[in-house]
């Protein structure tokens, strides 16, 4: 009697595998737009690569992005766009990270800092450009991550960084929201920058006198503290300024900064999979309802229910007892 | 026909169809002496023919399990169609309407007209490859050659972005014509050089220009976004000096463009109506005969694995409801 009623329930279970229709889940999905520096210092080559070559921080970034986009569940989207100077560009809205994922991995392996319109580098108003960029139409509803190494040329003056409680976007949000990540990518001692020719053919590094090192923009915000203060022909004082603004490494402290500024989140870029675990936090997560197909379950139930009516474990006789 | 299997690790579960050989299905009864059962051959086979059946049943329930699949292919097909290039100007200006002004609630910027339009172009198109690419000081490679209509739309969709810096329009058509570098020639090959403005060409880029508009048979269509009471691709000069590229950028992008060896239409467009109706006809013009690969999606197999399983399964239950009862 056993055998006859596991078999009909196999068949019930094999019917209901058959006709049962997709039900909807929760999934975690992940909506991305990575924005990539591609000002001049992130040419330094002080990543290493599997084979122990040296790769720049652009190409290392790269290499974060597609292993990101690889690692995302399906249904996740991730766009992109590259920044210098102020102003970031938008190469394309968020897309698929399985269906397109070919359009990724090429349209990322060409990012190039060639693409750059203009050399300086601005990042704390890039950031700010960048949020304004993500309350608009197209990109509403995705979280930012911001690749950088916070090295800013010519240096910024602070007096006139931008204030990012303006932005529309990170108003009236509750305490443990997001707006994104910013990953911090670079050593942290410092290093040479390439200096490249027209063609694009690197012609050496750059040396101290051929980049200012330190902030000539504007008026200080203390002239007092100011060294040889002249207020009209010397406002940043009279002294000749020598640093190290000609070698560059990962300014943690001013991304971790302006992160706070701009609700985000900091992650220092080592390898691939600190990253990805940094950006799937809960709080970057979109809860959404996907349809998904149950049907093997119910056939398990179905095997199972065989399996049982098979086993070979039975008395091997039953006597019928009077 | 390539077959796969999603999860094939369930498939070291196989064995539980030896199952039927080990156990039977009837219960086992007394006999005075086996001699009395006479085993015609009809009875042996009926007797095969069931544990078959239960072993066929338990093997599509779990090769269904394990996802069997036939993999994803692509099918070669003919029809009509053309790898279509956009290259597109991210420069400031084309975020002004075409009156030249910054857009109103109800006004539609340049970018966006286009945006709209390419993109309604673009879902119109089935058979056709696209590509994106962007120019403003820079050329710089947005997506290639591609068949994935989402990802084309995506990025048209950065039009709508606010504009970067100036036009350079050698380098934006330099980098949309290395995309047919390693393209297989056939059907149509269009670049829609979509912009709001021109540069004189230096005799260097003119140069590789010709060279590679003539290597790579690509046509050329220009949508030229003309700001109203600006210079346009068909402005006389007034004086003889001022008929130089400098002055007038346009008239001279549009004599250069005339001495390519390739197809070349240019549309001067001031009004969205006027776009729209310069797209419908490169939507017409462009459709030579094209070969182009269709992807048929895997198929799976499950569902009639499972019918398989559910025939087997009820054959059995008439079977056992045959059985003589005590």
């Amino acid at each position: 009697m056993a055998r006859l009623i596991s078999l009909i329930a196999a068949a019930l279970f094999t019917l209901f595998a058959l006709l049962l229709p997709p039900l909807p889940f929760p999934v975690k999905t992940f909506d991305y737009v990575f924005m990539l520096d591609i000002t001049r210092s992130m040419n330094v080559q002080d990543y290493t690569d599997a084979d122990g070559g040296a790769i720049s921080r652009l190409e290392r970034s790269k290499g974060a992005m597609l292993a990101i986009a690889r690692s995302l569940p399906c249904g996740s989207k991730v766009g992109l766009g590259v920044f210098t100077e102020r102003s970031p560009a938008l190469l394309y809205s968020p897309i698929d990270v399985c269906v397109d994922y070919p359009v990724l991995e090429a349209s990322i392996n060409e990012l190039d800092w060639r693409m750059a319109w203009v050399a300086d580098s601005n990042i704390s108003q890039a950031l700010y450009n960048t949020l304004e960029l993500m309350q608009g139409n197209v990109l509403k509803g995705n979280k930012l991550v911001f690749f950088s190494d916070g090295h800013e040329a010519p240096p910024v003056n602070p007096r006139y960084a931008p204030e990012y409680s303006y932005l529309e976007l990170l108003q009236n949000k509750p305490e443990d929201w997001r707006s994104g990540l910013i990953v911090g990518v670079g050593q942290h001692n410092k290093s040479k920058i390439p200096k490249f020719d027209e063609e694009g053919k690197q012609i050496g590094f750059y040396t101290a006198e051929d980049v200012p090192h330190a902030s000539r923009f504007g008026l200080p915000a203390d002239p007092s503290k100011v060294e040889g203060y002249i207020p009209r022909n010397g406002p940043w004082g009279t002294a000749r300024v020598v640093g190290t603004e000609h070698l560059s490494n990962v300014r943690e402290d001013y991304l971790k900064k302006i992160g706070k500024q701009a609700k985000m989140d900091y992650h220092h870029l080592q390898d691939d999979a600190g990253l990805s675990q940094a950006l799937k936090q809960e709080a970057f997560a979109n809860r959404q309802v996907q349809p998904t197909r149950l049907n093997a379950v119910s056939a398990v139930f179905a095997l199972l229910m065989m399996v049982y009516c098979y086993h070979p474990f039975r008395p091997r006789w039953q006597f019928i007892l009077p | 026909m390539n077959l796969a299997f999603s999860h094939p690790w369930l498939l070291l579960l196989l064995p539980l169809c030896l199952l039927p050989f080990a156990s039977s299905l009837f219960e086992r009864r007394p006999c005075a002496s086996a001699e009395l059962l006479a085993l015609n051959p009809v009875t042996v086979w009926l007797n095969r023919l069931i544990v078959a059946t239960a072993v066929i049943s338990i093997a599509s329930l779990i090769t269904g399990i394990a996802g069997l699949h036939i993999l994803e292919q692509t099918v070669t097909r003919t029809g009509n169609g053309a790898h279509i290039v956009f290259v597109l100007d991210r420069s400031a200006s084309m975020n002004e309407t075409f009156g030249g002004k910054t857009p109103s609630k109800d006004e539609q910027s340049k970018a966006q007209a286009a945006r709209r339009l390419l993109s309604e172009f673009v879902s119109n198109r089935p058979h056709d490859l696209f590509g994106v690419a962007g120019f403003s000081t820079q050329p710089f490679y947005v997506s290639p050659l591609t068949e994935h209509k989402t990802a084309i739309q995506a990025a048209i969709n950065s039009m709508e972005t606010p504009g970067l810096a100036f036009t350079n329009v050698a380098k934006g058509l330099g980098m949309g014509l290395s995309y047919f570098r390693d393209q297989p020639h056939t059907g149509s090959r269009v670049i829609v050089l979509v912009s709001d403005g021109a540069a004189s060409l230096d005799h260097r880029a003119q140069k590789i220009l010709r060279e590679w508009f003539e290597r790579y048979r690509v046509s050329l269509y220009w949508f030229f976004l003309r700001t109203e009471n600006g210079l346009g691709i068909y402005s006389e000069p007034d004086t003889p000096q001022d008929d130089n590229p400098r002055v007038m950028p346009e008239r001279h992008l549009h004599k250069f463009f005339n001495t390519l060896s390739v197809p070349y239409h240019a549309y001067e467009v001031d009004t969205v109506e006027s776009l729209q109706a310069s797209i419908a006809e490169l939507d017409e013009l462009e459709s030579l005969p094209l070969i182009y690969e269709e992807k048929i999606p895997r198929q799976s197999l499950s569902v009639w694995l499972y019918s398989l399983a559910l025939m087997g399964i009820l054959l059995l239950i008439a079977v056992k409801l045959l059985e003589k009862k005590s």
